[in-house]
């Protein structure tokens, strides 16, 4: 008999023999179905081994549905075919030619047990190493976003017999604005501790209105007490603090030397997914990624474990999921680069384009001239050193996702010249990827510009920004990544080559416009002229920027004053990314400095901010003396704190990478000997993880954090934290102190009455890493 | 991420180093106004990058040659500003 | 010396050496690109092209000669050897084990690519020759010597390169 139900589709993941579905029905009501599905793999070749391939599988235990077919390989060599009508009747060619394909003969591989399909692809793979395979690692649940147009709480309409869905139809897309959402019940999991630190001794249970503590040394009570939770309030997310890397493993350790079990799974058939901690390459840094526990019918959500939870939480990790059609459980941890990859399998199976499983291709020959001009990143001027005042801050919105979308950029989409014109054909899979989301980033942003300051959905729909943001951000780095399926140098060259000519075309503008450039910066440029102070004074030249690069453009803000930084060891040398500044409406932008890094001990951080606060406060740039004045008083006040000893411990840490195996340092940077000392208290630390220590006198120098016994806060280094605070403190009021004196030496005093500049020796000059330079400005992919 | 050809920046760095044994002979003097040379041409590496120029060096001295151009004109005009009447 | 050592058809040759040769390489590009067209694979993402503009002195008649190929994984390696025609411009492979290192591709299935890239190589050498350089992993594995094994087997000539010690710049009174 016929049931229908609607409500969220919110778990899907391979059972035995079909797949399962969780779905959170509108009537309140978790429900478990199951879905038939079938998954496809792709194999090409020599016809005589794509025959003994065939009688191979025919041969193997799992079942499968075989047949020969012709389907696109965007990357194949065309070829030109005649449709088979033609073939039989001898016809002509019709007089415009045909139209070239990029069709490939393949041998289907139709595997009728979705949990099946990775073991017989791993034995066809060893079997068979010399075949070309497609669409041969793409989960399940993407697979099956694919087919039916849904996505992780998508609103749906499902039919059903008994437990078996018969069809199932999305009522809502990935890109509406303000979807009708999900009554998710969320429980809380928090240890008293960070347990990297020390030991915790209870746990915090939260729900509803419920909270309390179960102390962690009566395991039975404590178990007892979760397995009841979980039965009475059957949540859907269980969010923890460190529920990967320790609270999880630890209650799934207490349950096996206790004998008692705990629903964790909803889906009691399933395991609990356990993924071990690895460390990789990308792009020469280290990246760490930890351990992992994931559930079935449930999620489980580790916020000290979640990529860029701090930049959107929750609501960014759902909107993730919904964009990348990945399991939530999935988006939480991924890098956005995955994300990417998501969406464009999604849009290559749904136009049966097929998904090669090596990204084989490389690039065609370049003349070394042709090497020399096209090699390079976005444009990255060196700008005009000082304070400037009513600076207009101009960015291109979007500027590379919005290229590959308008000059239709893609690896299979052959270019045309590079005169900021569109590619001709069909749109590529990356366009046609990217133009939803670029969509709806452009609808969320105009929608923020007109919700009011005290509007609830603020939040949530800056959430969303960020995760669209971060997607973005990563496409265009994606494009050029030689591991992406879809991805291509040349395409990567394209689009960096029309980005330098369209913010040439900017600058070109601005100066038939009579305005002075400052400085540009890939996708951004600093514009001044006189008499130009309010936003309504830029719209002429945004106009024309717009119409002669095709690109939309928009005004960060109109500055009181900014200064452009000169380099820390030659300040008659400029530098492109290290700028301060205060719009008209008050608000500071910040890029560079030691405030913006992440090695920055807290208190140096908050007194470089604080200081910007103070000067920010100055009506306009020629009332800068008495900020100034005040701004040294309280720097002089903060230095004074730092040398009586009553700044807390927290707020000197330093927090530095670890960038390589210890044994690998021939002189171990102060990361590398705190890190020592951690590993002697029994904790162990991998390349890519950060470590924080304070700088102590004498040897070794740092004093690790973590680590049980609190830190003698006799022994801190004060003299290098005073130079540390001495340094940011000037890097802020040095250039503001030339402007205000009117650039006469003799009116520069020094800042703080004792001299204490001394050489910090190593790990004093710190290297800037890759995500201490500002978000957006990870469009700049040059070498530093 | 795919860049092989070293960036303008590194370039620069490499063909100033290139130099060190030609500054090191000189007196201290001329070291600092060689050195004055070399961070007037930093001011233009964006348009060296863009320039795509097989021999970066012939960059930086036009580079070079700019600055002390712009140097002459500014010292023109203040030199008319303070001697009116001279031509 | 190094560019004493000219592509012959119907061989190729095997550098084998630390880093640095590289440099080296790349001015045994512009000599070459002096003499005729030049097809260069870069393995190892290390075609510095204004080393070899300035060995070449800029002119653009040489450096539009010699065209360049890169490739960022060992399949793709196999991939451009695949789709390089046998005409009579020599090769240059800079680099070609570089990819061949990444332990994310098993041992076996990096032998088999390799194997796979030396029929090509093969196919290539008969129409102009060319030269090949490899350099020694940052951490040594036994597979890394297997693939150098599987190399060697196939070139004509192996030349290994020591690493020069820097010499003591000696004080000349006269």
């Amino acid at each position: 008999m016929m049931q229908v139900v609607t409500g969220w589709l919110f778990d899907v993941y391979p059972n035995e023999t079909n797949l399962t579905l969780w779905v959170i029905g509108e009537d309140g009501k978790r429900y478990r179905f199951v879905q038939n599905f079938t998954a496809t793999i792709y194999a090409a070749g020599p016809s005589a081994r794509l025959r003994t391939l065939w009688r191979w599988l025919q041969a193997q235990a799992v079942r499968v549905h075989l047949s020969r077919l012709e389907r696109t390989d965007v990357f194949a060599e065309p070829s030109v075919i005649r449709p088979a009508h033609m073939l039989y009747s001898g016809a002509e060619a019709p007089a415009g030619g045909l139209t070239p394909s990029r069709l490939v003969v393949v041998l289907a591989v139709e595997v009728l047990q979705p949990s099946k399909l990775d073991g017989l692809f791993r034995s066809m793979v060893n079997a068979f190493p010399d075949l070309t395979y497609y669409d041969a690692d793409i989960s399940m649940p993407l697979r099956h976003a694919a087919v039916f147009g849904v996505f992780p709480l998508a609103r749906c309409r499902l039919e059903v017999r008994g437990e078996m869905v018969a069809s199932i139809i999305p009522l809502d897309t990935p890109w509406d604005l303000e979807p009708v959402a999900a009554p998710l019940r969320i429980m809380s999991l928090e240890p008293d501790c960070n347990p990297a630190r020390s030991d915790p001794k209870a746990i915090t249970v939260s729900y509803g209105r419920v909270s309390y503590s179960l102390p962690l040394e009566k395991k039975v009570p404590l178990l007892a007490a979760l397995r009841a939770d979980l039965m009475r309030y059957d949540p859907d997310v269980i969010l923890t603090s460190w529920g990967d890397t320790w609270l999880i493993p630890t209650l799934m350790e207490i349950c096996k030397t206790s004998g008692f079990a705990l629903p964790l799974n909803r889906d009691e058939s399933q395991i609990v997914v356990e993924r071990k901690e690895h460390t990789y390459f990308s792009y020469g840094q280290i990246v760490y990624r930890g351990r992992q526990v994931q559930l079935r019918g449930r999620w489980h959500l580790d916020r000290h474990n979640a990529m860029l939870w701090n930049d959107y939480g929750m609501d960014g990790v759902l909107e993730m999921a919904r964009v990348t059609r990945q399991p939530v459980q999935d988006a939480a941890r991924l890098s956005p680069g995955t994300g990417i990859s998501s969406m464009q399998f999604i849009t290559a199976l749904q136009k049966s384009i097929l998904i090669p499983w090596h990204k084989n291709q490389a690039e065609t020959p370049k003349t070394a001239m042709e090497l020399m001009r096209s090699d390079m990143g976005g444009m990255v001027y060196q700008p005009t050193v000082g304070l400037h005042r009513d600076v207009g801050g101009i960015d291109f919105v979007s500027m590379y996702p919005g290229i590959m979308v308008r000059f239709n950029i893609s690896p299979e989409v052959p270019r045309a010249g590079s005169d900021l014109e569109p590619a001709e054909g069909e749109p590529g899979i990356v366009p046609v990827t990217l133009a939803p989301l670029l969509n709806k980033r452009l609808a969320l942003k105009s929608a923020l510009l007109t919700l009011q300051r005290w509007d609830c959905r603020r939040p949530g729909f800056q959430a969303l920004a960020s995760a669209h943001k971060w997607l973005l951000v990563t496409c265009f780095g994606y494009l050029g990544y030689k591991n992406a399926r879809f991805g291509r140098i040349e395409a990567h060259e394209a689009v960096t080559a029309y980005g330098r000519e369209a913010l040439l075309r900017a600058k070109e503008a601005a100066e038939d416009l009579d305005f002075e450039i400052l400085h540009m910066y890939v996708d951004g440029l600093w514009v001044h002229k006189d008499g130009c102070k309010k936003p309504a004074d830029f719209e002429a030249l945004l106009a024309d920027i717009s119409e002669r690069t095709g690109l939309p453009i928009s005004l960060d803000g109109v500055y009181r004053w900014v200064v452009f930084l000169p380099s820390r060891l030659d300040e008659r040398v400029p530098v492109a990314n290290r700028y301060f500044g205060v719009f008209h409406d008050g608000s500071i932008k910040v890029r560079g400095i030691e405030a913006r890094r992440r090695d920055t001990a807290p208190f140096i951080a908050e007194t470089q901010m604080a200081i910007l606060e103070i000067l920010a406060q100055a009506p306009d740039a020629d009332h800068l003396g008495a900020a100034f004045l005040k701004a040294q008083a309280y720097a002089r006040k903060r230095m004074e704190t730092l040398c009586t000893g009553r700044v807390p411990a927290e707020k000197l840490l330093v927090a530095q990478k670890l960038s390589r195996e210890l044994g690998e340092y021939s002189s171990p940077s102060p990361a590398a000997r705190a890190v020592r000392q951690l590993q002697a208290a029994g904790k162990v630390i991998r390349p890519g993880q950060r470590v924080r220590f304070l700088y102590t006198r004498g040897k070794p120098g740092v004093r690790a954090w973590d680590v049980p016994e609190p830190p003698d806060t006799r022994s801190l280094d004060v003299k290098r934290y005073q130079t540390l605070l001495t340094r940011a403190v000037e890097t802020v009021l040095e250039s503001i102190s030339q402007s205000v004196n009117g650039g006469n030496e003799d009116n520069q005093r020094t800042l703080f009455p004792v001299k204490n500049a001394e050489p910090l020796g190593e790990g004093g000059t710190q290297r800037l890493d890759e995500e201490s330079i500002s978000k957006e400005n990870s469009f700049v992919n040059g070498r530093a | 991420m795919g860049r092989t050809l070293p960036s303008a920046a590194v370039a620069f760095q490499q063909e100033e180093a290139a130099f060190a044994r030609f500054r090191r002979v000189l007196r201290r003097a001329d070291q600092l106004a060689l050195d004055d040379l070399f961070v007037s041409a930093r001011r233009h590496l964006a348009a060296a990058q863009y320039a795509s120029h097989a021999l970066p060096f012939e960059v930086f001295l036009l580079a070079m040659l700019l600055e002390e151009h712009k140097e002459v004109m500014k010292l023109r005009e203040r030199m008319e500003n303070l001697l009116p009447g001279e031509k | 010396m190094i560019t004493a050592i000219e592509p012959k058809a119907g061989s190729w040759v095997l550098l084998v050496g630390p880093r640095n040769l590289n440099s080296t390489m790349l001015d045994a590009i512009a000599h070459f690109g002096e003499g005729g067209s030049l097809r260069v694979l870069d393995g190892g993402n290390r075609f510095n092209a204004y080393k070899v503009a300035r060995a070449a002195r800029g002119r653009p008649e040489v450096l539009n000669r010699i065209t360049v190929s890169r490739a960022f994984t060992c399949y793709q390696v196999l991939s451009l050897l695949e789709s390089t025609p046998s005409i009579p411009v020599p090769f240059v492979i800079l680099d070609l084990l570089s990819t061949f290192y990444d332990e994310s591709v098993q041992g076996k299935e990096r032998k088999r690519l390799l194997r796979a890239c030396i029929a090509h190589l093969k196919r290539l050498e008969h129409a102009a020759g060319g030269v090949v350089s490899v350099h020694p992993p940052a951490i040594p594995s036994q597979t890394a010597v297997e693939l150098l094994c599987q190399l060697q087997a196939s070139a004509a000539d192996t030349y290994f390169i020591q690493p020069a010690a820097p010499a003591p710049e000696p004080m000349r009174l006269f």
